[in-house]
């Protein structure tokens, strides 16, 4: 009697649960991606994409019969409400947890993007690692229905090519959304996100068809960064703007670099290891901004002598020369254009000198940085030469 | 009391209903009244005649006076084993072993002779504990042999035993063995009294001897080792232990048994200590498998699906659909279907072995995830779990596992990953609160002792284990033959 008293609520507690927050797979909708975009009447416009986890008829290997994602769509005055009235189309409720890439449409994007910011964050579904891209295409919907070689999911597709370009070329880096929360809450530093695009035909790149030739008729291109100004989209960087705004932020991992040799012809340097540090001077107000790495020489089209090594030091000297000047460039048109501060100079300023930042602030407002002038040492030693010496001539 | 013997003839005749197959065989010598008394199925007939006979006939022909008549015999008998018997039960306890009885007329005693045949099979490899390398003998059924097996390793006046008989029809022979000076008085006072407790009607194998001993009664535990291999029983011995040999069984009983020792083999002490810690790394892993390989699969996909990378989840999700059952469910009907094939498998004749097989792999396989009634991930999930709970020699533990498995499982299918920490949290309390013969379960790793972990789940080179366990021996540090 006395064991039974013990052993009925031990079974009570397994078994009136209910089985809370229980779930099939056979009953969720693993979304890989959304798309937000906006209609005429201010409603949101919610693309998703499904992945499509129906089991293939017959034998496993013949599996290219049936799509591999699935989009819905639909609008509604909250993202909330967007989102779970798929259900009219969906026989499966939504499952938010592996979604790992966020679209936005560069209308949104122009008008605003702090309010999809609250969605995201309050959800207890969402992983707050997924990727915020925006699509430079006026409906996101295009690019996430491009079947993509390689990798079958296109959302997928985007979030690596983010990936492996910030890893080996530099021109966007990774930003999720905790990344994009993080900028867009702290008042001194701006968000600035990669953009994707849809090349090619829109109407042939969405078919399995797509896949079963060699050459797409669509691909998702990755597309330079786009920078904002407190939550809006002002414009977009060039390819060589966007990478020398990681070179300011050190997100350079591996990259590439083309220059003009001193006499006529190019060649081309591999960046690796590059470490960059800031600087603020407050009494000369200069930023001193110092790049350090080490560079492997890849290409060479001009009639240089590698065997001396006076030519090395030249080559360091151009490189570093380029280098410099590409982000002098960056930082004075960024400031002259859009005037924001993408870099996080202002951050840098506060973080180093918290109370002096505050007096400047107060005195020159939002034109700070007009103010102070800007450094740029780049120290950067070619390691090795490659293979070969000297120009291949006949 | 035993002067008339023809009542005692008569005595036995009438309460063994007029048996056969016991054999009275009168003999006059000197005038006086002789019987020679055996059971024939458990003697051997060439004995009695070679030895018994032969010898009596020898001292009828000698001179002597008739009153001395059962002491001449007592001495001049040509066999070796002569036990004297002063009670009408001890009569019939050893006419029931196989002895030879001889009464002599107006004696108050009675001469027990040793004459058993050899019914017993002969020393085979042994089944259930095989090893590549090792000794390559088994205990049979016979219990002077099983002691015999395990005297022909340790040859020292130290290796005391201790003799009983249990059961009131059985009267079964029991032995404990132990080695003096090493092992804890207080542990073989233990098992005494435990032993002394038992009152039962027969024993029939020491697996029962097992069950009434153990104290642990519902634990699913095994808190005994049970082994047919006499360099396990006499390793076992040598570090302190107690073994229990049973007649009519080739299975000993070892004393105490903590959760540690079922992960050792025979073929440790051999092995390199490197390549050893290697095994017993991939049995506690696959202890750790057979466990929670289910539970985990089915908290994850039903419960906690964030916890499973995105390609990976999306392939479970794709082998999932069409099969129409919840995946606790599906998961318990494939570890009830490989129970079914298991219990099978060892009840079956060799003979319809392979069709078992057949029927086994490709209809609860192959053609079940074709008719979309299990996925093929659970197939795979429940044929690792399968075949990480075969590593272990001890079937007990084995069964155990199963138990706790179903448990997890349930767990896991109520409350996901949470359930499955809650019975993870129950099951380690219940591992803790364990003894076996007052030592806890876990031992060496919790209560920690240094020294013992050592030989765990790493194994140190044999140089270094030159210390005994202190909760076995009082007498840590192995002597060696050379020592002083």
């Amino acid at each position: 009697m006395k064991r039974l008293r013990i052993l009925i609520p031990l079974c009570m507690l397994f078994l009136l649960t209910g089985c809370y927050n229980y779930r099939e797979l056979t009953q969720i909708a693993l979304t890989s991606a959304i798309g937000i975009d906006k209609n005429q009447n201010g409603e949101y416009v919610v693309t998703i994409q499904v992945l499509n986890t129906q089991k293939q008829g017959g034998d496993s290997s013949s599996s290219n019969d049936v799509t591999k994602f699935i989009l819905y769509t639909s609008h509604g005055k909250t993202l909330q409400e967007a989102l779970r009235t798929t259900i009219f189309n969906s026989p499966r409720r939504l499952y938010l947890n592996h979604m790992s890439l966020l679209l936005i449409s560069e209308n949104i994007a122009k008008e605003g993007i702090g309010d999809l910011l609250d969605f995201f964050a309050r959800n207890t579904e969402f992983r707050k690692q997924f990727l915020v891209v925006v699509s430079r295409d006026p409906d996101p919907s295009d690019v996430m229905q491009v079947v993509t070689p390689l990798e079958a999911l296109n959302a997928q597709n985007i979030v690596d090519s983010i990936l492996s370009d910030a890893k080996y070329y530099g021109m966007t880096s990774k930003t999720t959304y905790e990344d994009l929360l993080k900028s867009y809450i702290n008042p001194r530093t701006n968000i600035v996100l990669p953009s994707v695009e849809y090349i090619g035909n829109t109407e042939k790149g969405e078919g399995e068809n797509n896949v079963k030739q060699s050459k797409p008729d669509a691909t998702i291109e990755l597309r330079p960064m786009a920078i904002f100004k407190d939550d809006k989209m002002i414009g977009y960087l060039t390819e060589q703007e966007s990478r020398s705004l990681n070179y300011i932020k050190d997100k350079i991992n591996n990259s590439i670099l083309t220059c003009n040799c001193n006499n006529d012809g190019i060649f081309t340097a591999e960046i690796i290891s590059s470490k960059t540090k800031l600087k603020a001077d407050f009494e000369k107000k200069k930023i001193t901004i110092a790049v350090e790495a080490k560079s492997n020489i890849k290409e060479i089209n001009c009639n240089i002598d590698l065997l001396n090594s006076n030519t090395i030091t030249e080559i360091e000297a151009i490189i570093n020369q380029h280098l410099e000047e590409m982000i002098r460039d960056l930082i004075q048109n960024t400031l002259q254009k859009y005037q924001t501060d993408i870099f996080g100079f202002e951050e840098l300023l506060y973080k180093s000198k918290p109370n002096e930042y505050k007096v400047l602030k107060k005195q020159y407002g939002e034109e700070l940085l007009d103010h102070f002038d800007f450094e740029v040492v780049s120290k950067i030693n070619v390691q090795t030469k490659g293979n070969i010496i000297k120009e291949i001539t006949r | 009391m035993l002067e008339n013997i023809e009542q005692i003839v008569q005595r036995i005749k009438q309460e063994t209903n007029e048996l056969d197959d016991i054999i009275y065989r009168e003999k006059v010598i000197k005038k006086k009244k002789v019987y020679i008394i055996y059971n024939e199925p458990l003697t051997s007939s060439d004995k009695i005649s070679d030895f018994i006979v032969r010898s009596l006939n020898h001292i009828e022909q000698e001179k002597f006076s008739v009153n001395t008549l059962f002491h001449i015999i007592e001495n001049d008998i040509s066999n070796f084993k002569v036990k004297k018997v002063n009670t009408y039960k001890d009569i019939c306890f050893y006419l029931h072993k196989g002895f030879t009885i001889i009464l002599v007329e107006g004696c108050s005693e009675a001469l027990a002779l040793e004459t058993r045949a050899n019914i017993s099979r002969g020393i085979t490899a042994p089944d259930t504990e095989s090893t590549v390398r090792g000794a390559k003998d088994s205990f049979v059924e016979d219990y002077q042999i099983n002691i015999g097996l395990i005297k022909k390793r340790i040859k020292t006046n130290n290796l005391w035993i201790k003799n009983l008989s249990i059961g009131k029809y059985t009267a079964t022979q029991i032995g404990v063995l132990s080695i003096h000076g090493i092992v804890k008085e207080e542990l073989i006072n233990q098992v005494m009294e435990q032993l002394n407790k038992i009152d039962i009607y027969g024993i029939i194998d020491s697996g029962m001897i097992k069950n009434l001993i153990e104290k642990e009664t519902k634990s699913l535990f095994p808190t005994v080792v049970t082994t047919e291999r006499p360099d396990v029983v006499s390793k076992a011995l040598l570090e302190g232990k107690v073994a229990i040999v049973v007649d009519n069984s080739p299975y000993v009983l070892i004393i105490p048994a903590v959760l540690n020792d079922f992960f050792k083999t025979m073929e440790d002490i051999y092995g390199k200590g490197s390549n050893v810690t290697f095994t017993r790394i991939v049995k506690f892993l696959a202890f750790i498998i057979a466990l929670f390989t289910p539970a985990v699969y089915i908290a994850l996909i039903t419960y906690n699906q964030e916890m499973i990378p995105t390609d990976l989840l999306a392939n479970f999700a794709t082998q999932r659909d069409g099969v129409p059952f919840p995946a606790f469910f599906e998961g318990f009907m494939m570890i009830l279907s490989f129970e079914i094939l298991r219990e099978s498998d060892l009840r079956v004749p060799s003979f319809s072995g392979s069709a078992l097989s057949i029927v086994g792999a490709l209809i609860l396989g192959e053609a079940a995830v074709n008719a979309g009634i299990v996925s093929p991930i659970m197939i795979i999930v429940i044929a690792i779990t399968a075949i990480s709970s075969l590593p272990f020699t001890e079937y007990e533990l084995i069964n155990a596992l199963r138990w706790y498995r179903i448990i997890f499982m349930l767990g896991a299918a109520f409350l996901g990953i949470v359930g499955v920490f809650a019975v993870t949290i129950f099951f380690i309390i219940r591992m803790c609160a364990l003894e076996s013969f007052g030592k806890p379960y876990l031992m060496p790793f919790a209560p920690t002792i240094v020294s013992s972990l050592k030989n765990s789940v790493v194994k140190f080179p044999l140089k270094d284990l030159y210390k005994r366990q202190p909760y076995l021996s009082n007498n840590r540090i192995k002597e060696r033959s050379k020592q002083k």
